[in-house]
């Protein structure tokens, strides 16, 4: 398929490429990004300071005083097009879960909701070897793809202030695990002991794009 | 070793930041007026790179319990020093038990404190900044409290000897600005500019903005006309930098700072430019601000002269006479 990119400045010292058809998501083209983070011929460019995947899109971040954005720009554009998908890492990490079953839960609603069952919700959302697009918005963040449609679910109107660390949700099409306390407008499937980011450990991120989840219900909270 | 003697839950140990891990989802962080914190460094013969205090709680104290060589920059604060006073963008050397006092600033909302040696705290990731959000890096991940032990490094190169200021042209002309009610902050055009409609586009740099009281390290939350796409648009989540101007929903901007989330999903008019980024961490909630679209090129030009404003300075501290 081809797909032209789209490239914008983002400030005078970053570019951003949106490679997606239309903005939707499309996890070939992401396995194309995947192979330019992983890869050295954009970082070696004299210039870049840092790649920052995102959802279908990579910001390229650089130093103005020493590289022409038009540069980078061609760069970019010769780098997508050579670019060959990346596969899956290889590395599938389980994430047990304590699914919250209990009566007035926020998985309660998310199966009314769906016009399922909390056992039906359950297995659905631990049935699926989801992907990791990629890392980001708060430390150890994974944006993972592949949520059965029939559990998305639009995201509190308001979110809530302190979602605990662990959280394991769904937000719109997407479900993720909460890393650390925060505000959050997702909805709670349940918790989950596994650290997802640790800036003390020599690997401070569980999981890294490419890399797939599969979520395992462990003696569910009654 | 420096004894803090007020409570502030936003005076933070910060550095330059933490860029290379915004990859993993960590925040940049670091200084919000970073060239201040640069040049205070510089002042008392550190790296740039060294850590310092950013404080926005004032009046803030401390007490030396080593003879040191400090300076303060950003903000226009007041320094008491054993009854001495002195304005802000000076250095100055304190003996062991001296107690320095920062007044609330007359302008501008942040001061950096740096030492000789600089702040010396565990690096985490790189970094000695404070990321409050995640609690983590600085002190403990926390603001500072009465009663925190700061240590200080050893310096890397001797101070100047005498008492002595600096005034960065660029700074006298932001006050000015601040007198005048309004303040110029530049951006350039963002991804979703075009798709903002006529009126948005006009109004972006047509009419002030003012800061809400909702703005922190991580944003700024704008007050002014609303700006709107013009169709509803839905994005995939994209990685940002600080400076990002957003605009979620409701029409009213929100600039993404030092500790922004490095994703996002909301459109993006414009970008404010590195060079301008310190004008933002000065200003204060109420305070009015005009964005004036510029291009790349006018953006590198800026950040050029920010550089030789700083180069010129430096080699003044040179030919001073340092100690031995």
């Amino acid at each position: 398929m081809a797909v032209k990119p789209r490239i914008h400045a983002a400030g005078d010292g970053a570019l951003l490429m949106d490679v997606s058809p239309k903005g939707q998501f499309d996890l070939q083209l992401q396995k194309r990004l995947w192979s330019l983070v992983a890869e050295d011929r954009l970082r070696s460019v004299p210039g870049v300071k840092n790649l920052v995947l995102g959802v279908n899109n990579l910001l390229v971040m650089f130093r103005p005083l020493q590289l022409q954005p038009q540069d980078l720009s061609e760069q970019l554009l010769q780098a997508w097009a050579q670019s060959i998908a990346r596969e899956e890492s290889g590395h599938l990490v389980e994430v047990p879960v304590r699914y919250d079953v209990s009566a007035g839960s926020e998985l309660e609603g998310i199966a009314r909701n769906a016009s399922l069952s909390v056992q039906e919700v359950v297995r659905l959302h631990s049935s699926i070897d989801y992907h990791v697009a990629c890392i980001g918005s708060v430390p150890g963040f994974p944006y993972l793809v592949g949520l059965p449609p029939e559990l998305a679910m639009p995201r509190h109107t308001s979110p809530r202030a302190r979602v605990p660390k662990g959280t394991v949700a769904i937000g719109g099409a997407q479900t993720g695990i909460i890393p650390m306390d925060m505000p959050s407008g997702w909805h709670a499937l349940g918790s989950t002991d596994l650290e997802m980011f640790n800036p003390l450990r020599a690997q401070p991120c569980l999981l890294a794009a490419g890399d797939q989840v599969r979520f395992v219900a462990r003696g569910a909270a009654a | 070793m420096i004894e803090i003697l007020s409570n502030g839950a936003l005076n933070l140990v910060q550095d330059q930041g933490r860029p290379a891990f915004i990859s993993l989802g960590v925040s940049e962080s670091g200084a919000m007026d970073a060239p201040a914190l640069s040049m205070a460094n510089w002042m008392v013969g550190n790296e740039a790179s060294a850590a310092g205090i950013e404080i926005s709680i004032f009046p803030f104290r401390l007490r030396f319990l080593v003879d040191a060589h400090f300076a303060c920059t950003g903000a226009a604060t007041t320094l008491d020093c054993q009854q001495r006073r002195l304005p802000s963008w000076w250095a100055a050397r304190a003996a062991a038990g001296d107690v320095l006092t920062l007044a609330a600033p007359a302008q501008g909302s942040r001061a950096y404190l740096a030492f000789a040696g600089g702040v010396d705290v565990p690096l985490v990731l790189g970094s000695r900044s404070t990321d409050l959000k995640s609690r983590f890096g600085g002190f403990d991940g926390r603001g500072l409290r009465k009663g925190d032990r700061l240590a200080l490094g050893s310096a890397a190169q001797q101070p100047p000897e005498h008492r002595f200021g600096v005034a960065p042209t660029s700074r006298v002309a932001f006050a000015h600005e601040l007198q005048g009610g309004t303040v110029k902050v530049r951006v350039m055009a963002a991804a979703e500019y075009a798709q903002f409609n006529e009126a948005a586009r006009k109004a972006l740099t047509g009419t002030a903005y003012q800061l809400t009281p909702d703005c922190n390290r991580q944003g700024y939350r704008l007050e002014g006309a609303a700006l709107k796409t013009s169709k509803p648009l839905e994005l995939l989540s994209h990685g940002l930098v600080p400076g990002t101007v957003q605009v979620p929903p409701s029409g009213q901007p929100i600039v993404q700072m030092a500790e922004a989330n490095t994703c996002g999903g909301y459109p993006k008019i414009a970008n404010v430019i590195e060079a301008d980024l310190w004008r933002l961490a000065q200003l204060r909630p109420g305070q009015r601000l005009r964005f004036e679209l510029v291009d790349q090129d006018a953006a590198v030009a800026a950040l050029r002269e920010q550089e030789l404003e700083q180069n010129r300075i430096r080699q003044g501290l040179a030919l001073m006479p340092h100690y031995r």
